[in-house]
């Protein structure tokens, strides 16, 4: 028997029929999301988000691409000893961007950066496999954000996924000609979108039980749109202030690291 | 055996076990790490996320009616089996974040490096974490100066000025974070670093400060036989069993 609910000036209705209104889940998944008076932290999947099976199987998926990039550290550390410590660098520099909340515009929360388009755009697309690795690490560990469980699917999803759709878009830019804030503004943009696309794909592909995964895939990436359309323009303008920022007054840096440059196949 | 909790929490068969779970987590947490160093604040962000993961398990499950709402002209319905599904879900989300906060909370960054380099994580892959871990004070305070110099000079008043002073310190960020990787691999250099091939048979000399106490020879399980590490471990024992107990009997 079902039980009545108190809530006033809700319409209640008993109904024997199930809605399968996407818009109609949306509105109250965007509704729940936007009513919680608590940071915007959702581009890192938290322990127990994702079942057990779905949870290894993201991190079976991880695995191929950091160890490629550990095969190719190994390989350039060889000849250039200031690789690791860079990468090492850039991972503390990424969780230290993470520690820094940022007020999201319309949203009346706070997110932070990924900080992933700019350390693809220094150190390059598989470099940042190993920086996310390591900033996603010490965030579960000291700031309790994310989940060591989660570690795999957020790697996809940051690590991979951001890392090269910014640096592609990095390089295609940089190859059009295009001024150096400008193709950090689109690596930046493209690479938080994508980081928050594959998020949702990755949530759908673990939650969407009977129902379509497109339908569901959707709704989730539509509720991520209040805070994350905003805040994937302001990292991407972060982006684009750091590297103009580089450019202006450290020159040789340009230079060193290559901004720009494709990266060696690996 | 924080570790066994999380794994316990992620297969946790019923939202009793894994409240049973999340409820010992907390004790152990409050005995471990006390309740000033519990990361509260970032577990109520992972518990919202939680939360929202949880609504849409219970609303894309479908099954025999529980409550229907009419919002904005659409019919939001509940039912049974997605309530059920729903609140193991977000049971599920609370004892493993809880477990993961034990864990994180009660063992010593230098105790998961080893146990990571026990668990045959690669060696290269540890030495950029050690290396991160280290700076991360170091880039960290950097940041914060350059942070405050700019909102002293009103460097943070008005939109444009703010996104304009945010963009020159993640810049300022990345110019330190390269510099200090140019030292840092001339100070390895110096010192006749090769990396971190044989952990577990020499330390070099820039790890071993971090990583000699987890690893060291004369580490003795004798010692950490404190009362909280006594309390704490048996917390999880309890949590373990009782949830294992619990589930086998479960209704749902």
């Amino acid at each position: 028997m079902p039980l009545a609910c108190g809530l006033p000036g809700a319409e209640i209705a008993w109904r024997a029929r199930f809605t399968s209104s996407p818009a109609a889940r949306f509105a109250l998944v965007a509704s729940a999301l936007g009513a919680l008076p608590l940071p915007a932290r959702a581009m890192h999947l938290a322990d127990g988000v994702l079942p057990l099976r779905w949870a290894v199987s993201f991190a079976a998926a991880a695995v191929p691409f950091v160890a490629v990039a550990l095969a190719l550290l190994r390989r350039r550390a060889d000849g250039d000893p200031r690789l690791k410590p860079l990468v090492a660098m850039v991972a503390a520099a990424v969780f230290v961007l993470s520690a820094m909340p940022i007020p999201v515009p319309f949203a009346g929360t706070c997110s932070h950066v990924c900080g992933t388009g700019l350390a693809a755009v220094i150190v390059g697309p598989w470099m940042t496999v190993l920086v996310a690795v390591v900033a996603l690490l010490l965030q579960a560990v000291f700031l309790a954000h994310g989940g060591l469980t989660t570690l795999g699917a957020d790697v996809l999803s940051m690590g991979v996924a951001g890392a090269f759709v910014g640096h592609g878009a990095f390089c295609l830019l940089r190859r059009a000609r295009a001024p150096l804030p400008a193709a950090a503004f689109a690596a930046g943009l493209l690479s938080d979108w994508a980081t928050y696309g594959v998020t949702s794909i990755e949530l759908a592909a673990a939650l969407h039980g009977a129902r379509p995964f497109g339908q569901v895939a959707v709704a989730v990436a539509l509720a991520f749109v209040p805070t994350q359309l905003p805040l994937g323009v302001l990292e991407a303008l972060l982006t684009a202030g750091a590297v103009a920022f580089i450019a202006r007054r450290r020159p040789d840096l340009v230079s060193r690291l290559r901004l720009g440059t494709p990266e060696p196949a690996p | 055996m924080a570790l066994a909790a999380l794994a316990v929490a992620l297969a946790a068969p019923s939202t009793t076990s894994a409240l049973v779970l999340a409820a010992c987590a907390v004790v152990a947490v409050l005995a471990g790490a006390g309740r000033q160093r519990a990361p509260w604040r970032a577990l109520l962000a992972a518990w919202s996320l939680g939360a929202m993961a949880a609504l849409l398990r219970a609303l894309l499950t479908p099954g025999a009616p529980l409550l229907t709402v009419h919002v904005g002209g659409h019919a939001i319905q509940l039912s049974r089996a997605g309530a059920a599904q729903g609140g193991l879900a977000l049971s599920r989300v609370l004892a493993a974040t809880l477990s993961g906060a034990w864990l994180t909370s009660t063992t010593p960054f230098p105790k998961l490096v080893a146990a990571l380099a026990w668990a045959r994580v690669p060696a290269p892959l540890l030495e950029l974490l050690l290396l991160a871990h280290r700076h991360r004070h170091a880039l960290g305070d950097s940041f914060e100066s350059v942070r405050c110099a700019q909102a002293m000079r009103f460097g943070y008043v008005g939109l444009r000025r703010s996104i304009a002073s945010a963009g020159t310190l993640v810049g300022a960020a990345a110019c330190r974070a390269v510099d200090q990787a140019g030292a840092t691999a001339e100070a390895m250099q110096l010192r006749g670093e090769h990396g971190l091939p044989a952990l577990s048979l020499a330390l070099s000399p820039v790890l071993s400060p971090v990583l000699s106490p987890a690893l060291s020879p004369d580490f003795s399980p004798s010692e950490s036989c404190t009362e909280a590490n006594v309390f704490v471990a048996g917390c999880g024992a309890i949590a373990i069993l009782a949830s294992a107990a619990l589930g086998w009997g479960a209704p749902w």
